[in-house]
Formats: C-alpha cells, sequence, structure tokens
C-alpha cells in the first residue's frame, strides 16, 4: 500500500506536476471563490478561451507562449469590464461580445498555423510537461493573487454585497472588479499551464462551487475550495498515473467527483438538519 | 441603552476625504439640482432645492418613478449631478464619505452572499479603515453595539441569507449605526415591515436625529408619515411639489434651524 | 499552408469575364464559399459560431462580387473550365499559363453547376481507401472506374496495382536507367537535387513552374499539351512525389505545406476550392487525411482520388486486432515510397496517357533515386549495433522505418490519431521506464510535434533529446528536410549519430 503511494513520486515530472497542480489549484479555487458568489463563472470561460488568439499570435511570432495568453487575457478582462461599464451594456452582453470576438480571431489565427497539433497542445495542456521555469512562473502568478485576495478580500466582500454602499463610501465597485478581472486573467493563464483551455474553468469554478455548498461562511469557503482543488489535483494524479487517463481531464474529473459528494454531504446535512429541527418541534 | 451616542459630525478617522464640516452650514443643501440617467432623453430631477437641518428627520414622499430614489442616490453620490449643487455639510459629494450613509432598497444586495450578520455590519466600519486595515476591537465593539441597539445581538453569526426581512433591515440599519454617520438617506425603509420592526426603527431614527444626526427617507407608508418625521417633502414628476412641516412641537422649523454642533473653533 | 502560388498565376488570366459568367461565377462561388466555411471552422466549434461565420462571409463576398472586383486571387478558384474562362482562354490577353484547353471540360465544368449533393460516383471514391485500409490488401478501384467514367475520359481501365506494376517495370526499364544514373549522381553528390537557383527541390521545381508558365499562352495556342493539370497532393511529402514525376505537367498543390501535420489539418475554404479545382487528389490513405473525405464531398469534386497506398501492405500501430488502427506513416520507408511513386506514376498516365511516356520516364528516374537512398540509409544505420536499435519519438511514426532497418519503436505518445494526444501520467512513467531498461542512449525530436512531452520524459530518463527529425512532413526550404531525399537522410543520420 505504502509503496502503492509513494511510487507516482518516484519521478520528476510527477513531482513537478503535483507541484504544479496545488499552485495552480490554490490559485484558482481560491480566487473561485469570488468568481462564483459573483456569478462571474462564464467570464473565467470566456478569458480561457480568448486566450487563444493570444497563444496564436505568440507561436507564430514565437514569443513566449504565457506572455501571449497573459496579453490576450489581460485584453480580454479589460475589454469586458470596459464595455460592461456604467451597466450601459450588460454583463454577460460585453462577455459575449469579447468572447466571441476574440475566439473567432484565435481560431483564424490558427488556421494559418502550419501545425495543428503542436497547438492542440496548448488547448488541452499538459501538467505533465511543466519544467521548473514554469513552476515559478505559476507560483509568481499564485503568489500576486492569493496576495490580492488576502489584502483585498475586505473590499471585494463588501461591493459583491452590496456595491451602492461600496460607492458612497468612496470605494469603487468599478475598480474592484477590474481587478478582479485582471487577477482572473492571472488565474486563467496560469490554469492553461495545468489542465489547457479547455478544462481551466471547471478548475476555478468546481471546487469554489463544492464549497459554497458545504459551508456559509467566506473564511471556510476559501479552505474547502482550496482542499478540494488540492485534493482533486493529487486524485486526478493518481488517476492519470494507474488508470493511464490524461493528467488535466482526471484532474478536472477528480473535482467533479468531489463536487458531487459535497452535494451529497449537503443534502444529507439538510436533511439531518430537518429532522433535527421536527424533532425538536415535536415535543 | 436607548440613548444614542451624540452624532458627531467632527468624528476623527484616519481614511480618505476627511473634511471638517462648515459650522454654518445645514446638514443637507441641495440647489436646483438635475440630474439624468445615462442616455436617458428627459430629466429624471429637475430643479430640486432642499434644505434639510441636523436634527431633522425628513420624508420623501410621491408616485413610483418621482425620483424619490434618484434624489438620495445623487446625494449618495452614486449618481453624477447634471446641474446645480449639493452640499452636505457645506462639503461637496463624496469629499466625506464617512458622514452619510445610503441604505438602499434590500432587493439592491446580494443576501446569498456567505457571510454573517457580523460582517454585513462590520462592512459599516470599513470607511473608516480604508485600504489593507483589519477591523479592530473598537471597530467589533461598535457592531456589537450597533446589534444590540437593533435587537439582533442573537443573530450575529447568522448568515445574512437566513435573515427575515425585517431582520435585514435591522442589519442594515446597524450598519449605518456603526458607520456612525451623521446623514442617513433610506429608501423605502419600512417596506414590507413588520409592526415591531417599525416600531423600532423608529426608535432608532428618533434617537439618532436627537443626537444631531440628519433623517431623509423615501417612504410609501403615508400613515406614519406623521409620528414618524418633522417635515415631508413631496416629490413629483422630478420636481418637489411641496414640502410642510409635520410636526410644529419641538424645536423644529421650517426652513431648518442650521446646525450649531459642537464646533470647536 | 497551401502552396498556390502556380494555381494563383494560372488564376489571373481568367478573372476577365462576360455577365453570363459572372452569374455563374457567383453561384458557384456562393455555394462554395457556405460549404468552404461549413468546412473550416474547428470540430469543438460551435454550430452557430459557424452560422454566424458564415452569415458574416457571404453578403460581404457577394457585394465584392456583384461589384466586379473579385478577383480570382481573392478567394481564388473560379470554376476552371466556366464557358467564359475558356473564352478567355481563346483571346490572346492572356499572356500567362491559362485554361487548360484541351482537357475534357464537360467534366470539371459541370462540377461547379451541380450542387455537392449526394454523388454516387464520386462518394464511394472516398470509401476505397478505407476498405484498402482495413482489407490491408489492395481491391481494385470500383470507385475509381466510377469516377473515370464520370469524368468521361476514355482511360477507364483501373487495373489493380500489383498487375500493372511488373508490366510498368518491364516498359520502362531501359529509359529509366539512361534517366537514373544522372539523377543518381545528383543524389549522391550534395545530397541535394541540382537545379538554378540549387536552392533544393521545392524552389527547383518551382522555377520549372515559372518557365512553363511563361511559355504557357504560346503553347496554349498551339494547342497541344501546354496546359498542366491541376493535382492535389494532401501533404508536403506526397506532393514532392508527384511534382517529381509529373514535372512540368501538372500543377500540383499541396494542402498541409512543410512542417504542417496532416494528422490534425484544418481545411480551408482554399483547400476546399483547389480539391474541386482538381483533377487527381492523390493521398495516402490508410487513415492519414481523415479530413480529406469532407473536403472531397463538400467541395463537390469530380477529380479522382488516389489513394497512394493501395499497392502496400499496411502495418498496425500496437497489436493487430479488430480495433487495431492502421499505420499511415509509410513514406519512412524509402521501398514503400517506391511502390508509392509507381503509383503516382500509374495515376498521371492514366489521367493524361499522351504524357504517359514522360510520366514513366521521371517516376523511373526518382524512383532509382529512392532505391539508392534506401541502400544510402541502410548503409548510414549499419553503424548502430542490434541491441540499440531502440527509437523514442514523440509518436508512432516509424513503424515502417523500423520493420525496414530492424528497430524498435518506443513512442511516448501512444496514439497518433487522438487530437488531445495528452499522454497520461502512468503511460510517461511507462516510458521512461522502458527507456531506463533498454539502456536507450537519446530521445528524438519531431519537425510537426510540440517538443515539451518528449523533452521532459528525457530529462527524466536521463538521455539526451536529439534535434528535430522530420518525420510527417517537409522541413521548410534550404532546410536539411527540404526533400524526401533529403528529410530521409538527415533522419538516418541524426538517428545513427545518436545511437551509435
Amino acid at each position: 500500500m505504502w509503496e502503492w503511494i509513494v511510487e507516482p513520486w518516484r519521478y520528476g515530472f510527477m513531482r513537478q506536476a503535483l507541484a504544479a497542480t496545488l499552485i495552480v489549484g490554490a490559485t484558482c479555487s481560491l480566487l473561485g471563490v469570488y468568481v462564483v458568489l459573483r456569478r462571474m463563472a462564464f467570464v473565467g470561460d470566456a478569458i480561457a478561451h480568448t486566450t487563444l488568439p493570444g497563444l496564436a499570435i505568440a507561436y507564430l511570432n514565437r514569443w513566449n507562449l504565457l506572455a501571449g495568453a497573459l496579453v490576450a487575457a489581460l485584453a480580454t478582462a479589460l475589454a469586458i469590464g470596459w464595455l460592461s461599464r456604467g451597466r450601459r451594456l450588460r454583463e454577460d452582453a460585453a462577455i459575449g461580445v469579447a468572447f466571441s470576438g476574440m475566439f473567432a480571431l484565435g481560431v483564424a489565427l490558427t488556421s494559418r498555423m502550419k501545425s495543428q497539433r503542436d497547438f492542440a497542445h496548448l488547448l488541452f495542456g499538459n501538467v505533465l510537461a511543466v519544467t521548473t521555469a514554469d513552476l515559478i512562473g505559476l507560483a509568481a502568478a499564485g503568489v500576486l493573487t492569493c496576495g490580492a485576495l488576502w489584502l483585498f478580500n475586505k473590499e471585494w466582500m463588501l461591493t459583491t454585497i452590496d456595491p451602492l454602499h461600496a460607492q458612497t463610501i468612496g470605494l469603487s465597485p468599478e475598480w474592484m472588479r477590474q481587478l478582479l478581472l485582471v487577477l482572473l486573467a492571472l488565474a486563467v493563464v496560469s490554469g492553461i499551464q495545468a489542465v489547457g483551455v479547455v478544462l481551466t474553468t471547471s478548475l476555478m469554478v468546481t471546487p469554489a462551487a463544492s464549497a459554497a455548498l458545504i459551508t456559509r461562511r467566506l473564511p471556510w469557503m476559501f479552505a474547502w475550495s482550496a482542499t478540494f482543488a488540492g485534493v482533486g489535483g493529487v486524485v486526478g494524479l493518481y488517476a492519470s498515473y494507474y488508470l493511464s487517463i490524461s493528467a488535466g481531464a482526471s484532474i478536472v474529473l477528480a473535482c467533479t467527483l468531489l463536487f458531487g459528494l459535497a452535494s451529497l454531504a449537503a443534502r444529507w446535512r439538510q436533511r439531518n438538519r430537518l429532522t433535527a429541527a421536527s424533532a425538536g418541534c415535536g415535543p | 441603552m436607548t440613548a444614542a451616542k451624540p452624532c458627531d459630525p467632527f468624528l476623527p478617522y484616519g481614511g480618505r476625504g476627511h473634511r471638517d464640516p462648515r459650522p454654518d452650514q445645514p446638514a443637507l443643501a441641495v440647489e436646483r439640482l438635475r440630474t439624468r440617467y445615462a442616455g436617458a432623453a428627459g430629466w429624471t430631477l429637475v430643479d430640486v432645492s432642499l434644505r434639510i437641518a441636523a436634527g431633522a428627520r425628513v420624508a420623501l414622499v410621491g408616485p413610483n418613478g418621482a425620483g424619490k430614489s434618484t434624489l438620495l442616490k445623487t446625494i449618495a453620490g452614486l449618481i453624477p449631478v447634471a446641474a446645480g449643487r449639493v452640499r452636505i455639510y457645506g462639503n461637496s459629494i463624496g469629499a466625506c464619505h464617512h458622514r452619510l450613509t445610503y441604505l438602499p432598497q434590500r432587493s439592491e444586495l446580494d443576501w446569498q452572499f456567505p457571510c454573517t450578520v457580523a460582517d454585513l455590519v462590520m462592512t459599516g466600519r470599513y470607511v473608516h479603515m480604508g485600504w489593507l486595515r483589519w477591523p479592530r476591537r473598537a471597530d467589533r465593539e461598535r457592531v456589537a453595539e450597533a446589534l444590540r441597539r437593533l435587537e439582533i445581538a442573537p443573530l450575529a453569526d447568522r448568515r445574512i441569507g437566513d435573515l427575515s426581512g425585517g431582520q435585514q433591515q435591522r442589519a442594515l440599519l446597524a450598519r449605518a449605526l456603526a458607520q456612525e454617520a451623521c446623514l442617513f438617506l433610506l429608501d423605502e425603509p419600512l417596506n414590507g415591515l413588520d409592526e415591531s420592526t417599525r416600531d423600532l426603527l423608529d426608535d432608532v431614527l428618533s434617537a439618532h436625529t436627537r443626537a444631531g444626526g440628519c433623517v431623509l427617507a423615501a417612504t410609501h407608508d403615508l400613515g406614519r408619515l406623521a409620528e414618524s418625521f418633522d417635515s415631508a417633502v413631496f416629490l413629483r414628476d422630478g420636481q418637489i411639489e411641496n414640502q410642510f412641516a409635520l410636526r410644529s412641537e419641538g424645536e423644529f422649523r421650517y426652513p431648518p434651524r442650521h446646525f450649531h454642533g459642537r464646533v470647536e473653533s | 499552408m497551401i502552396r498556390r502560388e502556380a494555381w494563383d498565376r494560372g488564376n489571373i488570366g481568367r478573372a476577365t469575364a462576360g455577365r453570363p459568367a459572372r452569374t455563374h461565377r457567383l453561384r458557384s462561388l456562393v455555394a462554395r464559399t457556405t460549404e468552404a466555411v461549413a468546412l473550416t471552422a474547428p470540430n469543438g466549434t460551435s454550430q452557430r459560431l459557424r452560422a454566424a461565420v458564415a452569415a458574416a462571409v457571404l453578403p460581404l463576398l457577394l457585394i465584392a462580387a456583384s461589384a466586379g472586383c473579385v478577383e480570382t486571387k481573392q478567394l481564388g478558384q473560379v470554376p476552371l473550365n466556366s464557358p467564359a474562362s475558356a473564352d478567355a482562354t481563346a483571346t490572346p490577353q492572356t499572356d500567362r499559363d491559362t485554361q487548360p484547353s484541351i482537357r475534357p471540360s464537360t467534366a470539371l465544368g459541370t462540377q461547379s453547376d451541380t450542387p455537392p449533393g449526394p454523388q454516387s460516383g464520386t462518394r464511394s471514391g472516398a470509401d476505397p481507401h478505407s476498405a484498402t485500409a482495413h482489407g490491408g490488401s489492395a481491391p481494385p478501384s470500383a470507385n475509381s472506374a466510377v469516377a473515370t467514367a464520370a469524368n468521361g475520359m476514355t482511360t477507364a481501365t483501373t487495373g489493380n496495382g500489383s498487375g500493372r506494376t511488373g508490366e510498368r517495370h518491364a516498359n520502362n526499364a531501359p529509359g529509366s536507367e539512361s534517366r537514373g544514373s544522372g539523377s543518381g549522381d545528383r543524389a549522391g553528390g550534395s545530397g541535394e537535387p541540382s537545379s538554378d537557383s540549387g536552392s533544393g527541390s521545392g524552389s527547383g521545381s518551382d522555377a520549372g513552374k515559372r518557365n512553363i508558365a511563361g511559355r504557357g499562352s504560346r503553347v496554349g495556342t498551339a494547342g497541344d499539351g501546354g496546359s498542366r493539370i491541376p493535382v492535389v497532393a494532401t501533404f508536403s511529402i506526397l506532393g514532392e512525389w508527384v511534382e517529381r514525376v509529373a514535372g512540368e505537367r501538372a500543377r500540383v498543390v499541396t494542402l498541409v505545406g512543410p512542417g504542417g501535420d496532416a494528422h490534425t489539418y484544418e481545411p480551408t475554404p482554399q483547400a476546399a476550392a483547389l480539391v474541386a479545382d482538381a483533377r487527381l487528389v492523390f493521398e495516402i490513405g490508410l487513415g492519414f487525411e481523415g479530413w480529406l473525405d469532407k473536403v472531397y464531398q463538400a467541395s463537390g469534386s469530380r477529380a479522382m482520388r488516389h489513394a497512394v497506398t493501395r499497392a502496400v501492405r499496411p502495418r498496425f500501430v500496437g497489436p493487430p486486432g479488430p480495433d487495431a488502427e492502421l499505420d499511415p506513416h509509410v513514406w519512412q520507408s524509402p521501398k514503400l515510397a517506391d511502390r508509392m511513386v509507381e503509383e503516382v506514376v500509374d495515376a498521371l498516365a492514366e489521367a493524361d496517357p499522351s504524357h504517359a511516356v514522360e510520366y514513366r520516364r521521371r517516376g523511373d528516374a526518382y524512383r532509382e533515386e529512392l532505391r539508392a537512398l534506401d541502400v544510402e540509409v541502410r548503409g548510414l544505420l549499419a553503424a548502430v549495433s542490434r541491441d540499440r536499435r531502440v527509437l523514442v519519438t514523440t509518436h508512432d511514426t516509424f513503424g515502417y522505418f523500423a520493420a525496414e532497418y530492424g528497430f524498435e519503436v518506443l513512442s511516448v505518445l501512444e496514439s497518433f490519431s487522438s487530437e488531445g494526444g495528452e499522454p497520461s501520467a502512468g503511460e510517461l512513467a511507462a516510458v521512461i521506464e522502458r527507456i531506463k531498461a533498454r539502456r536507450v542512449p537519446a530521445v528524438f525530436a519531431e519537425n510537426i510535434l510540440d517538443p515539451r512531452t518528449t523533452e521532459q520524459v528525457a530529462k527524466e530518463a536521463g538521455v539526451a533529446v536529439v534535434g528535430t527529425l522530420y518525420t510527417d512532413a517537409l522541413g521548410p526550404p534550404h532546410s536539411a528536410g527540404a526533400t524526401y531525399l533529403g528529410m530521409m537522410r538527415h533522419n538516418a543520420r541524426a538517428i545513427a549519430e545518436a545511437l551509435r
């Protein structure tokens, strides 16, 4: 049994993959708490997809791919924020515009690309091919994101609950939203490294949504979200190792499984509470 | 317990944008205010002029769409002033955020957010903290006091999503108290509340005005107008149609007396 | 990417046409754009997105077309032999290589009018290659017989490959001998076929085309075979073979150019247009060009499809079984390349019987080079001892190479066909263990694939990554892998060097 547990970690690439998964998982899942609470899941998805033109341009010009993705993601984030400022255009419409436009650009650029399989790798990501340099970048993005969450949690909380009050006391909900979008771009780009464009959203949303099911306090929600992502990452890597499933997919599947467990637990607890309440009322 | 602390417009704090109130100015002075929503053709408010002295409780009444909410939001700084002037204790909008609080209609808040009542009330203290500061003991004490004042102390650890409408309104008012604001702008504060909550809110607000604070509340509830407010402003189609005093007892007169707080000159 | 210079040159002259021609063009253009847009969208794209793109493109196109400013250059491929363009050919204003006047214009001319619905002949044309693939041997191509008939060609005989081969061999042996020595010299000398510019055969053949293009008008008026058959080859290596055989008799367009990955190619509208206008389409088959059926059908092409692996006994990827995938990487064996070039010769000769002798002559010369290549590769690899003959590559491309030269293949990506191609941790670990167990000295990166995974494996196993092998595509011009011969030589040298 011990052997079974230890065996995968004899490999350097597995240890690096674990480190990358944990870092990215923490980054995405912590930020995911606000993504879920602010009903922005679609934004994360949009940003993930709009990294496509950035990746394509960087690839065609032989620039750093992550930098390309980051620039594209930031551009999208700011564009969404700018388009939907002052409620002139609803956020979902702004996202729709930015998302489809950027994605179409990405598709157009990809079709000018010679080797598309090469590119598919980027879209799907490969946590098993993460290098030490990548890890440093991921850690930097993670520290930045988590640090900002810690420092500005108070402000985000207020602008989420009551943006009007925030504005009357001089705290601009717009700016806080922009800041969140920028961090979202950062987290998405780091998520692309681990699980790719397609699955990043789930890494961001699933753990936080699971946490929302089982806790009703913000600090606990952060803790649970990170825990779910971490456990999902580890379980996913084991599954990838022993069941020969592609790593990104198995990580996301593990997170989804945890979500299922969390919803079962939530339901069970609710039933318990109901029976307890009726028992309490009875006599 | 019932004796509210005197409201102090000179409340010292380390936040941004503090400016001393002008002693010779009323709590709120609105002069020929015009606003409109972005993209809208007509004016939402047309030449609204209003003066409210410290210690006054003023009701803002009028049919739906008359501009009550707009007026409150403009004073609160949520809608830009297109023309005219708004002065709060002699200063312009936004010059001194902590002195004013705006209680939106309850539907404007995200009550599903996973935080407790105490957390929500604590957001009232944020303006005194500013960036990168965390609640201290004094803040927590203020919050506890506000919760007690509104008789929701036992609910402090309850999730805000689990509150009833009346409890939500109490929590919001507790937040305003915790903020130690002077000018309260309330949007339909008494809507759909039970009798006991209304009485409590009335009580708290009158204590607030007695301590030198000032209340401007949009309301539909004409039945309680006389007992809850000193005067009323009737708004129709963005214009002030009428303003009248509801109570002649006390020192309240219209035009209202100027604020003569404890000016340390 | 598509190499389309040659066709563009051919098309410019034809843009001038009368009104009826324009409406005719317009109709086919519209039909084709819709198809092409639907075709280009990657598989992941939603239906809505596709529809939106199509809706956006069409009006623009119509406006442009009605303004009379649709130069064929833009979206290209106006039907090659609309009546109007045939007129244009006759007029002396076209000094370039214009419409092939001798081509049986009925076949391709009607093609643009008929909606690309179910065409029994051509549709079955898609099948035989899969039939070939699964049967393993070479069934007679009933489809191509049908296709030929539809094309109104006189040469309706499509015998099966093997029978013909011997015959042709016997026929053309002397000619090929005489040509063969010369090309053998070239191959032996610099490793690059000598041409005027001396920059590899890609540019060499381009130069050849340009020459022909310049002469086109003269020859065209003379009414003899100055026209060039429009031929499409699916990817760069096959394209080169066809070019070498066809010489100046055909305009060869390659859909997936150098450095491109034909496994995961997403067809563009131009690709569809090219296929539509082609008379011959050469493909590897064996499931290699999974996208070709779609293009072929959507473009409404009546071109004859030739799977050059008809005469090749296919290998399987992994253990053979009902679900085993066929290994399409046949070009990795020069011997099989020889067989396939023969197939190309036959196909061209059949399509253009009047120049059959020429094709045979050139084909035999090239096949001689290929046989020399086999000898050379064998010689280079002789330096590698038996127990070190293990190839670790990114995907399973060296099956035929390994079978030919006695290598064992360990590939990092177990399945070449899945687009997601991301290996699992278990698979990576297994490969690493096998590399360690076999004491493989080096692993190889490929020119068409992302090397990150390979690098990771190499680092973990403590072996070197050897520079890029040209596997499923030619390299860019002027590189060592710019030609098939150069590419194979480069690979053999790199492998010999690394494993010695």
